[in-house]
């Protein structure tokens, strides 16, 4: 068996554990476990594996996921947020779809504050998605907007994936901000319009509000914490006083002395929102490490090192080299991990991109772009089992997938924007830094 | 009522985890508070909370995640399966994770002996950081895996 | 015979594409074919803690490691990586640390041996000099300003110029410098072009201040150095010493050089002028005390006379024999060859 093979098995027996309902992590860990077995001698298959959960986690990159996912957990449970987004579904209750779109709006929003497309979904979920079912919208749409409106923290600044990127490409990570905004506000556009087209034709989807639902709770100062936060949050960012992955913890911080204003809120409250947090980080996670391991066992069988030389001795032009690029990021997408999938693009493409003459901050936000479609795809996509971990438990992962697959559709064409015209996504990096 | 053993044992580490994740908070906002008003950051931060904080922030709520049942899986062919075959098949999923939960926890508790032995540090100017509770952590939290899942397939 | 090369390095670093890849490529090449490497670089294997475990339990066949990882696993070899502040030549400073790694500290080579690893050279990198977002030019310029660095052993001179230094990770200085939550970095020159600082850093101080040690770019799992003829290992550590000269001139001297080439007329430079020559004087002659709190700290038999053999070792680099080989590549191989390679046993 060449490495390659055993490459492609390895692949397909994770998908089918997958499918036999292994969880996810457990299924992702063993055959990564027994392709490092088939390469390498069986203590050392031992040692890579089982040391990788250790050296996952013991990491000062990863600490913004708990510190962000405990932010949003707090926000949720001393419903800080709770007026403003009464107000924002108010502003759009009489668009067809409005809750999806203001759901979809918010995430653009707080993309803007937090650094993590799976904190972002989690803080979504927690806050839009029983509001929505309660509306008596369509549990697909209530999930799925959660899950992929999170994937725009990732492109709107700060972000942890882009911050990782510019490390390992060695590209200025200021313009790659600058250069994640339009690409942002862009998906929170085509979002917005899929969701008002789909609700338009269907509305059986998102039924108008009745108006007896909570929309009579009175709005208090508390509408004001959630800007005040995001302003704290990236007026300090910006500002110098602490660095995106210290945000978190200021973040939190902040939301829990706001909260002491907040009527009702009190010390088990505060408890059960670390609670959430500590459950949270260890699902989400522990499908991570998993997704390294699996990560690990591919840069082992020189997979990754032959499609890029195959690739780069194609001789392909630009065009077809971003299809190729397109067919494989999706493809890998689907199970590795997102900073996996960063780590071997970056490894073994970025050179090839390189030479094809292609800027490094636009394949940046399109690798993120790429990476964070990764995280809505089937069958291993992180925002789609952060948005279940937070749904009712009626509402299955089968369910959710089949309401992202619209948002995948804008995506498609986001993309194709995105691939063809690299000005779109320079013009504020160029204008910003240009002296 | 009395709490089971697998129970308990849970929510010991859904406990550590939240009260890392509190004390990781804190130890970042004075490290930034200290900078900001003293101009003196607190030494070594970065070290303990990615040597000393995150390994039981990360995996300390795992055993009370599949205790309750909300570990990440995919659910497709729920539909397809009769009863009786559903519950064998839950039956049988929960032991391949007790098995490999146990094996995990097996090594890498030999791994935290190691490092235990070893008094496993890290050096920052002239303080040194005592890094082995992070390596512990992982096998504890492998075991108490293994343990709620073995009672997730006797409850199944 | 294929070795696999894993290391935590981004793969683009220059480090790697001008200083490792062509390392492996000379030891294929003086091996006839022997031996060939299959690198697997930036962190897709092994992350860069992750280096020394992976190589020792044969993961991989050779690696990267960086040794202040492992103060408990190797005390004395840790201790190599606080030697930043006696540097301040490349080819002097690598020099002085692989005389004192391979031939004056029998504790480094037992604790690599207990680790189960072949080094193959242990590595210093570039001159660090301040880079600043605002105007900068001497000493007093610098009073409590906030410095990034990236590691412990730089604070000391960060401290002893009146500024604040801020400790921080790769993944954050950049947007430290960038978001201005740091005045200045300490580091490499080249990081200006190949991190995108040009955006952001407005003046340098272009003073050595110290060489960043204690990484080992390329250590051998023994089972695997063990298996390979004994011509080959000897013929590998006869080129070791050419190697490094090149290693040290392409992958570190020659990105400074072009940065400093093309930054003169973009960005404010000077060399700090009598205060600042006058501030590293001062310290450099404390740097000895705090070395020795350092060793203690590390748990070093005799601190005192450790520290003593290292500057000692670092002064003859730097004083008697930098004359010798400065522009004569032949004179430092030879140098190296005589004092260190020869009197390591394949
Ligand atoms: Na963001
Ligand atoms: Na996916």
């Amino acid at each position: 068996m060449t490495p390659i093979d055993i490459s492609v098995l390895v692949l397909a027996g994770a998908v089918l554990l997958i499918l036999l309902r292994l969880p996810v992590a457990i299924a992702l860990g063993l055959s990564a476990f027994a392709g490092a077995v088939a390469l390498l001698p069986l203590p050392a298959a031992v040692s890579i594996m089982t040391r990788t959960p250790h050296e996952f986690a013991a990491s000062w990159e990863y600490s913004a996921v708990p510190l962000f996912l405990a932010m949003g957990a707090l926000i949720v449970r001393t419903g800080l947020s709770d007026s403003l987004f009464i107000l924002a579904s108010r502003a759009f209750a009489r668009i067809p779809g409005g809750l999806a779109i203001a759901t979809n709006f918010a995430g653009a929003a707080f993309g803007a504050a937090s650094g993590s497309s799976l904190a972002t979904t989690i803080a979504l979920g927690r806050l839009a998605t029983p509001r929505m079912l309660r509306a008596g919208y369509d549990p697909g749409l209530a999930t799925a907007v959660t899950a992929c409106s999170g994937t725009m923290a990732a492109l709107i600044p700060p972000s942890i994936p882009l911050i990782v990127y510019g490390i390992l490409a060695e590209q200025s990570v200021v313009r790659l901000f600058f250069a994640g905004i339009l690409p942002g506000l862009l998906t929170a556009l085509g979002y917005g319009v899929m969701i008002w087209i789909r609700s338009v034709r269907h509305p059986e989807l998102a039924p108008p509000p009745a108006r007896d639902t909570d929309e009579d709770l009175p709005i208090s100062w508390s509408i004001l914490a959630l800007p005040m936060i995001a302003i704290l949050v990236l007026g300090g960012i910006y500002g110098g006083w602490f660095s995106p992955g210290q945000a978190g913890a200021v973040g939190t911080l902040a939301v829990i002395a706001l909260s002491a204003l907040q009527p009702g809120v009190t010390w088990p409250r505060l408890r059960e929102a670390f609670a959430d947090t500590a459950r949270q980080t260890a699902s989400i996670l522990f499908v991570a490490a998993g997704a390294m391991m699996l990560t690990r066992t591919m840069a082992l069988t020189g997979l990754p090192a032959a499609l890029a030389s195959f690739v780069a001795d194609a001789g392909l032009s630009p065009a077809l080299l971003l299809a190729a690029l397109s067919l494989l990021f999706l493809l890998l997408g689907m199970i590795l991990d997102p900073f996996g999938i960063m780590m071997l693009a970056v490894a073994v493409l970025l050179p090839t991109l390189e030479q094809a003459g292609f800027n490094l901050i636009w394949m940046g936000i399109v690798i993120v772009k790429y990476i964070e479609i990764g995280v809505i795809t089937p069958p291993v996509g992180m925002n789609v089992f952060a948005a279940k971990s937070i749904a009712p438990p009626s509402i299955s992962l089968t369910v959710i997938f089949r309401g992202v697959s619209w948002f995948l559709v804008v995506e498609m064409v986001i993309l194709v924007i995105l691939l063809t015209s690299p000005e779109l996504v320079l013009w504020l990096p160029d204008l910003m830094t240009s002296r | 009522m009395q709490r089971s053993l697998p129970d308990r044992a849970c929510r010991i580490g859904e406990l550590a985890a939240a009260t890392v994740i509190g004390l990781m908070t804190l130890h970042i906002g004075l490290d930034v508070a200290a900078l900001a008003l003293s101009g003196t950051p607190l030494r070594g931060t970065a070290e303990i909370v990615s040597e000393l904080y995150m390994p039981f922030v990360v995996f300390g709520g795992l055993a009370a995640v599949q205790y309750a049942g909300d570990e990440i899986r995919v659910d497709i062919i729920d539909g397809i399966l009769s009863q009786p075959l559903r519950r064998g098949l839950e039956k049988l999923t929960q032991l391949i994770v007790a098995l490999a939960a146990g094996a995990l926890a097996w090594q890498t508790s030999l791994q935290a002996l190691d490092a235990l032995k070893q008094g496993e540090h890290l050096v920052i100017g002239t303080m040194r950081i005592i890094t082995w509770p992070g390596k512990a952590a992982i096998p504890a939290a492998f075991a108490m895996l293994a343990l709620a899942s073995i009672d997730r397939m006797r409850r199944s | 015979k294929t070795l696999t090369y894993g290391s935590g390095v981004p793969e683009r670093a220059a480090a790697n594409r001008l200083g490792v890849l062509p390392m492996l490529d000379r030891l294929t090449q003086v091996s006839d074919g022997e031996i060939r490497f299959t690198p697997i670089l930036g962190g897709q294997l092994v992350s860069i803690p992750g280096g020394l475990p992976a190589i020792r339990d044969h993961v991989v066949d050779a690696g990267f490691f960086l040794t202040q990882f492992h103060p408990a696993d190797m005390p004395a070899a840790s201790f190599m990586a606080e030697l930043t502040g006696l540097g301040t030549s490349p080819l002097a400073t690598i020099g002085a640390l692989n005389e004192i790694f391979f031939t004056r500290c029998p504790a480094c080579m037992a604790d690599m041996a207990r680790q189960n690893v072949v080094p193959m050279m242990i590595q210093s990198a570039t001159p660090l000099v301040l880079q600043c977002t605002g105007q900068v030019s001497d000493a007093p310029d610098l009073a409590g300003l906030r410095v990034a660095v990236i590691g412990q052993p730089e604070m000391r001179w960060i401290e002893a110029l009146g500024a604040i230094p801020v400790r921080s990770s790769v993944s954050d200085i950049l947007s430290a410098l960038q978001l201005g939550q740091a005045d200045c970095g300490l580091l490499p020159l080249s990081w200006i072009r190949s991190y995108g600082l040009q955006d952001t850093i407005r003046s340098v101080i272009d003073r050595p201040q110290g060489i960043i040690t204690g990484a080992v770019p390329l250590a051998i799992n023994a089972d695997t150095w063990s298996t390979l003829p004994q011509t080959t290992r000897q013929k590998m550590i006869a080129a070791m010493p050419g190697i490094i000269h090149d290693y040290v001139t392409s992958a570190y001297v020659g990105p400074d050089d072009a940065v400093r080439g093309e930054m003169a007329e973009r960005l404010h430079v000077s060399d700090g002028g009598p205060t600042l020559a006058a501030a590293w004087a001062s310290f450099q002659k404390a740097e000895p005390t705090a070395l020795i709190e350092a060793a203690r700290a590390h748990g070093l038999e005799n601190p005192e006379g450790f520290v003593a053999m290292a500057v000692e070792t670092f002064r003859i680099w730097h004083e008697d024999l930098l004359p010798r080989f400065t522009d004569d590549p032949d004179t430092f191989t030879a140098l190296l060859k005589a004092r260190v390679y020869d009197a390591v046993h394949p």
